[in-house]
């Protein structure tokens, strides 16, 4: 997948992921690559600039937890600012799909 | 290379003065350990991700720098000036030998001591200030990023895209003060958007706000 396109979906993503449930760092780029039959593969620094940019906006919280085998993680999760902006994300997201199948399609049948 | 020597790379670009410095290194290694602890080899968890230099990159281009206002910043200039001649200044004030010295027009009493105090004062700050350009400044800010005035105030010295100023560059933004034109030098300040004298621009730094508000922060609770 085109790097670019990653990058600038990337924050949809996190947020998706982190409205299912808290989850920390390492745990966010695994379920992006399975997910996505690693086609949906970054390299692991383009995830924690916008995690702290996320948090910076106010739209994800870290905590520490100590969960499976006793091993502190730091989490993150949405906060309710966060859940309003994903449902904005969604929509603009659905819009600009719509937006390029419809731009692309005479091309694109050619 | 091995996960501490990656570690080791990043924190060599990023600025000693960023708030959040200590906070990603911690996230960075608790990432990296994360991979060993699910059975991947150093090698293979090095192997997805980018090179230091652009993984701190990346850490900085999501905190853009505010550049610091002109008079933050001369204000900083002043501080460590005086901070740098206090220590002289106090042993003058002390020291009776003074006494006698640059009486001024009078030959005796409390002008005659007044005028002669200031103007060992104002030589001493002279001197501090080039003595602190010439090697105070580019080794504070070469090893810190910053100086005690410039950390009391809040602000700190970088490369112009955020990462650590390495020495050439605390150098050559110093020589101003050292040729003895840092006047003209900082006339170009105030016509920069991002106030940077004419041998900032040179050397490519930048001189910033730090805090808690305009950089990364995070407390995790």
């Amino acid at each position: 997948m085109d790097r670019e396109l990653r990058r600038g979906t990337l924050e949809l993503v996190v947020l998706g992921l982190l409205a299912e449930g808290d989850r920390y760092g390492y745990e966010l780029t695994a379920e992006m690559s399975e997910r996505s039959d690693g086609q949906y593969e970054l390299k692991e620094g383009t995830l924690y600039p916008v995690l702290y940019r996320l948090e910076t906006a106010g739209l994800v919280e870290p905590y520490w937890a100590t969960q499976e085998r006793g091993v502190p993680r730091k989490y993150y999760r949405m906060t309710p600012a966060g859940a309003t902006e994903l449902r904005r994300k969604i929509v603009e997201w659905e819009r600009f799909v719509a937006t390029m199948d419809a731009l692309i399609a005479r091309g694109a049948s050619r | 290379m091995n996960i501490d020597q990656y570690v080791a790379a990043v924190d060599a670009k990023i600025p000693r003065w960023n708030p959040r410095r200590a906070e990603a290194l911690r996230d960075l290694r608790d990432h990296l350990n994360e991979g060993l602890r699910n059975g991947e080899t150093e090698k293979q968890v090095l192997a997805r991700m980018e090179t230091p230099e652009l993984f701190a990159e990346a850490l900085l281009e999501g905190s853009p720098a505010v550049p610091a206002r002109l008079a933050r910043r001369g204000a900083a200039f002043l501080l460590d000036l005086t901070l740098g001649a206090l220590p002289a200044g106090l042993w003058v004030v002390a020291h009776p030998t003074r006494e006698g010295m640059f009486r001024g027009p009078w030959s005796s009493g409390i002008a005659a001591d007044a005028f002669s105090l200031l103007t060992i004062l104002i030589l001493l700050w002279v001197t501090s200030a080039f003595v602190l350009s010439v090697i105070y400044f580019p080794l504070a800010e070469a090893v810190w990023g910053t100086t005690v005035g410039k950390h009391l105030l809040g602000i700190g010295v970088s490369g112009e895209d955020g990462t650590r100023l390495t020495w050439g560059k605390a150098v050559i933004r110093r020589l101003p003060f050292v040729f003895q034109f840092f006047w003209l030098d900082a006339v170009f300040a105030f016509f920069s958007d991002r106030h940077q004298r004419a041998f900032d621009r040179v050397a490519g730094s930048l001189v910033v706000r730090y805090s808690r508000a305009t950089l990364l922060r995070s407390s995790p609770r």
